[in-house]
Order: structure tokens, then sequence, then C-alpha cells
């Protein structure tokens, strides 16, 4: 089937874009450490991704389950039972990101750094699984293993490990900011507890 | 915490002298909400329009993904049409029992004889396996898309590269579970690829010849002996040693031999005895 190879390629290359991110802000917060240059630069694309990182989020887990939902829908890939463990922890986080960036509501991150992170350790047992089929079985089940490999762009770009470079960029994108989240931002907390604002101002007799 | 208002004299001038500096009436506040404004931070440079760039990052990437697969092609391997990944099957005899999933428990095909198979092979020529006319018989059933298998054949290839084929047993291999909805389809180009040494039955769509032998996981070995019976049935992944031993048992007329849990004891049968 043709279009699954363009939606298999096109999701690849978003999977190496994702795993680029997320190399780059390793080497930003290691490099951090050593270097005030690199400090400066962290910070100049903290301020700059912070704002906006519930969209990004919610972008990357929309992209993984219409890709997902493609897959099985659209091209008829059965998914197996880690494959359904995956979407578990993926497919909620769209309407919950989407509802927390509409609201601005950035104390959702540690919650989807939690799924996103449970979500790539299933990523990664998958692809173990995939790599030594024996793991788990020494035989096919003919409904459907999960040794079975659907797609491999790239020669190493199979479904789980796309998935999993989205769980690393979610869990990347719900860390940014978090030093900074730590010190008071008046803009948020104001929003958000209105008895800190002021007052009517006594009068004061003239 | 509210503003004051400064002592304003009734002139409206600074009671002091010198610059005869006037504050401005300034009103008192309600509520002023957000308009506590923070200071504002000295800014080393204009943030990145993130999501735009983000955006249009991802707009290429689909651009140059159309673009890619319209150059590469399908991408399948390009199929002989004169191949055929599904071929009738007739079978002869009554069809055995489904192969247990569980190790351990005794197989129920032991002993019963096997049915027998006419069909073809790829291009059309005919092929059969026929239980009955005295010589063992090994079938092998695989399956393109299964990991095991595709694990499987290639050591079997060489096993016979190196020693030859096996003698005074006939060995048939059984693509069977084809699907073009999963990977390294078609199995013609993936037998013709791996060096298959062996002749090929192609199962139709229904898995009527996997079925006939009660296939319940790939890989999936029957070792039919001399009299035509069952001599022993294993799923799974078999090492070139194991499958060599079970060979020369086979020709040898002793039937399998227990290995594992996979595979049951068939009771020994001599060519004598038929």
């Amino acid at each position: 089937m043709p279009g699954v190879r363009t939606v298999s390629l096109f999701l690849a290359m978003l999977a190496i874009l994702a795993e680029v991110s997320v190399v780059t802000a390793v080497v930003l917060v290691a490099g951090s450490r050593v270097s005030p240059a690199v400090r400066r630069a962290r910070e100049d694309l903290v301020a700059s991704v912070e704002p906006v990182s519930l969209w990004i989020a919610l972008g990357v887990a929309a992209i993984a389950t219409a890709g997902s939902l493609y897959y099985s829908e659209v091209a008829h890939f059965t998914p197996c039972r880690l494959c359904w463990y995956q979407r578990i922890a993926m497919y909620p986080l769209v309407p919950v990101l989407a509802i927390a960036a509409v609201r601005r509501d950035f104390r959702i991150k540690p919650y989807v750094a939690t799924l996103a992170a449970l979500g790539g350790a299933i990523s990664v047992y998958h692809m173990l699984v995939e790599r030594f089929p024996n793991l788990e079985s020494s035989t096919c089940d003919p409904n459907n293993p999960c040794s079975l490999i659907w797609v491999n762009t790239f020669g190493y770009l199979t479904i789980p490990t796309m998935a999993l470079s989205a769980f690393a960029l979610l869990v990347a994108l719900a860390l940014t900011g978090a030093r900074r989240a730590r010190e008071p931002e008046p803009d948020h907390v104001a929003a958000t507890v209105p008895e800190l604002v002021d007052e009517e101002p006594s009068r004061e007799p003239s | 915490m509210s503003r004051r208002e400064p002592p304003r004299s009734s002139a409206g001038q600074s009671t002091r002298g010198g610059a005869g500096r006037t504050r401005p009436p300034s009103r008192p506040t309600r509520k002023t909400g957000g308009g506590r404004k923070p200071l504002p931070e000295p800014q080393r440079r204009k943030p990145l329009p993130v999501l735009l760039i983000g955006g249009a990052v991802v707009a290429v990437i689909a651009v140059v993904a159309i673009l890619l697969s319209v150059v590469g092609g399908d991408g399948k391997d390009q199929q002989d049409a004169n191949l055929k990944q599904y071929q009738k099957v007739t079978v002869t005899g009554t069809p055995l029992p489904s192969f247990p999933a569980q190790s351990g428990s005794p197989d129920p095909a032991v002993g019963r004889p096997a049915p027998s198979l006419a069909g073809a092979n790829f291009a059309g020529a005919p092929q059969q396996v026929n239980t009955g006319d005295g010589k063992p018989k090994v079938l092998v059933f695989l399956a393109h898309w299964c990991p095991h298998c595709q694990r499987e054949v290639p050591l079997i290839s060489k096993w016979v590269a190196a020693k030859g084929r096996p003698q005074g047993v006939d060995v048939v291999g059984i693509p069977t579970g084809t699907t073009d909805e999963r990977t390294n389809y078609p199995p013609s180009a993936w037998l013709e690829r791996e060096q298959w040494p062996f002749p090929v039955l192609v199962d139709d769509q229904a898995q009527t010849a996997a079925q006939a032998f009660g296939l319940s996981s790939y890989p999936y070995f029957v070792f039919v002996g001399a009299d035509g019976k069952v001599a022993g049935r294993t799923a799974g992944e078999l090492e070139t040693g194991k499958l060599e031993q079970a060979i020369a048992e086979l020709v040898a007329g002793r039937g399998a031999t227990q290995q594992g849990g996979q595979r049951s004891q068939a009771p020994p049968t001599t060519a004598a005895e038929q």
C-alpha cells in the first residue's frame, strides 16, 4: 500500500526530529553546568519554548495518536498487547494537554511527564522484544505476536521506536522550565490566586 | 497594601522650595488585579516564534515524505507476475487435532494416520505430500512475517548447504498465513532470497493445509513416519542439530524423541511392523 510508506516516512522523520530535540536538550542541560555560554543559550531556549511547551506537547501527542490510529484503522495493522499499553499512555495526553494548553495550566506537567515516562518504558521493552523475539516466546502466535515488525524505516525506526521518540520529547517538554517553575511566577500566581491582588485601599482621613 | 495619597497643600504646590516638584493627583485604586506589573526582565534576545518554526518544519517534512515516496516507488519487493502466493490445496484423509499449546501435554495426533496434500508451488507446478508412499515426511509450515520463521529458514538453508539434503526423507516447505498486510511479503521472494533448499507446497488463503495438520503457531514441524502415521510435531524455532536428530530417528523408524515440552514421545514403530 503506497500510502503506508508515505505515512511511515513522515512519522519516521518527525521521530528523528524528536530525537534530535531530546539530545539537544540533554546536551544543553549537561553543558550548562560547565559553560556559562551554554547556560545562557539554554535559558534563551527555555524562555522561548516554555510558554508554548503545552501546545508543542499537544502537537506531539496528537500526531503520535493520529499515526497510531492510521496504522490500525487504515493500514489494518493489528495492535499487539504491548502496542495497547503504549496507546494507553499516549492517547489520554491529547485531551489532557489540549485542555491544559487552553487554560495555560502548567501544573499538568508532572502528570504528563509521568505518563510519558511510563509509556516510554513500555516502548523500550517492546523494542527489545522486536530485536530478541525469544524474550517473549519461541513461536509466533498466529494472531499477533509483539515481535512482529510492521514498519522499519531507515533501518531502525519501528513503530515502538517512533513511539519512544515521541514519549521522550514529551518528557523533555514537560521538564522544560522545571527549574524556573520553582520560583514564583507573578503572572501565573496572580491568575490563579486572586486573594493576593490588591484590595480596596482604606481611605485616609484627610 | 494600599497606596497612600501624598499630602497636598491647598495651593496645589509643593510646600518645599527649590525645584517645585508637583506630584500628579493620584486616584485611589480599587482592585488592581494583575495590573501590578512585574518588573520587566532585561531581555537578552527576543524569544523565538517556536510554534511558527515548529509548524513550518512539520510541513516541510510532510512535503519531503510525499516527494520521497513518489520518487522511491512502492517499496515492496517486485513480484514476478507468474508466481502466486496462494495455491489450491486438496486434503485427503482425516485432519489432525490441533497441536496443544501447553508444553508437556501429550500430543493427541501421535500415532494417527497423517492426511495427504495435493497442491502446487509458487510457479504452479504440481506438488504433493503423499504420506502413504512409504517414505517418511517432514512438513515445515512457515509464515513470511513471523520473526521466528525468518530466523529458522536461513538456519535450515545453511545446514543443507553444508551437509546436503537428508537422505531417505521428503522435506517440504509450506508457506501459510500469507498476507500482504504484513512485512516480508511476498513469501516467494523471501524463500528464494534465503535459498530454501526443499520443494514448496503453497497453502491457500483459508490455510487448508495448516488446518489439516493442526497448526497452532509458527514455525511448525510435522514428522510423519514411513508408515504414514504422525511420529511427532513441534512448534517454534528448531536448532539444526535437533532437526537432524529428529530426521535420523524418523528415517530409522523410531519416531520422534522427547525434546523439551513441545514434542511428544511416539510409540516406537519400525518399518518391519507396517
